[in-house]
């Protein structure tokens, strides 16, 4: 059987793999559950998705250890020891845009919850882009994309956390043209992202709502 | 100059990066910043956190799960297979999934808020566990040596025994020391680990109170009392 990805629809922890065996050009299944998923449940390792099915059959799980799987065989990650560690200190250090949506997803309340975002998006989450927006800058001087002429796993993780949190589907979160007012660098990067041809072409086949700004702005 | 791993100096995002390098014999010094100096530091750091790793160039590698892949390789800790290197990821990130879990407590003010929310975590923590005990029952059973994926340790066995390590240490105030009483296959691999001879020689060393779960007295005693 091929190579299969189980996710839910919306991007969440299933898109930059789904990113890295397409620009990879890896031929694979991109299998979305909804209705079935509390039937699928129980087949996964521990309950959760996304896994990545072998072609034998046996699945693998936690979206890191995916991720870092598919940028090795898409060939978007370098070999060389220390290169390679500084595309995952790349990704790590965007994963944590993602922390004050965790930090107050807890909140029930739905205004209490907004609340908390905007205060977020002043504070914590500015600060963040702040310090990414410096280093993507840094590292853009000289080339289109974060480690040279070539896309690799850290430029997807970028592009899929800059379009998740501007989605709208975390109320209180600001959509793309707002949240990136700020931050030239960090726009910049995403048009180049979304103008490669193999991501563009991924964008042009959905239709849903949520990837809106994962295209060209 | 030679590889220094600046943090703090409990084991936090360090541990686990401290005991490879410990493993691989490969010699780093260690700059433990206290709490009351680490804000002057903070503006060394490329990201103003730790741990970084500061390389032989000079130049700072940051972001734990980085610093832990490279060294995991100056360590002859890795595999070369993706597939394998895959489920040793998986079973990384799974144990992460630990530290995670009890976050919400840990930089709440006061004792009292951090007791009342390890309160609440500690069921949510129990299903955690239950999930990793099985997961390590499923891989010793499998295994043609004493760890996870065989004879030879791995960046996996090192990351549950340091998660674990930290839950019972006392460091997180409210969280029992026998928690990890009702999960055999976690206490034979912690001990297991801090069995490893590199692993040994590094807390041999260390004399603070919240690194008293990691001798191998320790997890002997743990393991006879299950």
């Amino acid at each position: 059987m091929p190579l299969t990805l189980h996710y839910f629809p919306l991007p969440g922890k299933g898109e930059v793999s789904r990113l890295l065996l397409t620009v990879g050009g890896v031929d694979f299944v991109d299998k979305r559950h909804s209705d079935d998923w509390p039937e699928f449940k129980p087949k996964t390792p521990f309950g959760q998705m996304p896994v990545l099915e072998f072609e034998n059959g046996e699945l693998l799980a936690q979206s890191a250890a995916i991720e870092l799987y598919a940028a090795n065989i898409a060939g978007l990650i370098p070999k060389d020891p220390l290169a390679a560690s500084r595309v995952v200190e790349a990704v790590n250090l965007f994963n944590e845009m993602a922390d004050p949506i965790f930090q107050s997803m807890g909140i029930k309340d739905l205004e209490a919850r907004i609340a908390k975002r905007k205060d977020l998006v002043a504070t914590t989450l500015k600060s963040k882009f702040q310090t990414i927006n410096n280093y993507v800058d840094n590292k853009t001087k000289n080339s289109p994309f974060l480690f040279g002429d070539k896309l690799t796993y850290a430029d997807l993780a970028l592009f899929n956390m800059m379009g998740m949190l501007s989605s709208g589907f975390f109320d209180g979160i600001p959509l793309f043209n707002e949240l990136y007012a700020d931050y030239p660098a960090l726009k910049a990067h995403h048009a180049q992202v979304a103008n490669v041809p193999s991501v563009k072409a991924f964008y042009e086949k959905e239709t849903d709502d949520i990837r809106k700004y994962y295209r060209p702005q | 100059m030679p590889l220094k791993l600046i943090y703090f100096p409990l084991p936090g995002r360090a541990e686990n990066t401290r005991l490879m390098l410990s493993i691989g014999n490969i010699p780093f010094e260690e700059e433990r910043i206290s709490r009351e100096d680490w804000p002057q530091y903070k503006t060394k750091t490329p990201f103003g956190q730790m741990p970084v790793l500061q390389l032989e160039d000079g130049t700072y590698l940051a972001q734990s799960f980085a610093i832990e892949k490279l060294v995991e390789k100056l360590a002859g800790l890795n595999v070369t297979d993706p597939i394998q290197e895959a489920r040793i990821d998986e079973a990384s990130y799974l144990f992460n999934e630990i530290m995670e879990l009890v976050r919400p407590a840990n930089h709440l003010p006061t004792l009292e808020e951090r007791l009342a929310t390890r309160k609440k975590l500690l069921e949510p923590l129990k299903l955690k566990l239950n999930t990793v005990e099985k997961f390590i029952a499923e891989k010793l059973a499998s295994s043609d040596g004493p760890y996870l994926f065989g004879a030879k340790v791995t960046r996996a066995d090192i990351s549950l025994f340091t998660w674990t390590s930290i839950i019972i240490s006392g460091f997180m105030e409210g969280f029992p020391e026998d928690i990890l009483d009702g999960y055999p296959s976690i206490l034979k691999l912690r001990h297991h680990v801090a069995s490893h001879p590199g692993v040994k020689k590094f807390y041999e060393k260390e004399e603070d109170p919240y690194r008293k779960v990691c001798q191998s007295s320790f997890t002997e005693a743990a393991l006879q009392k299950a």
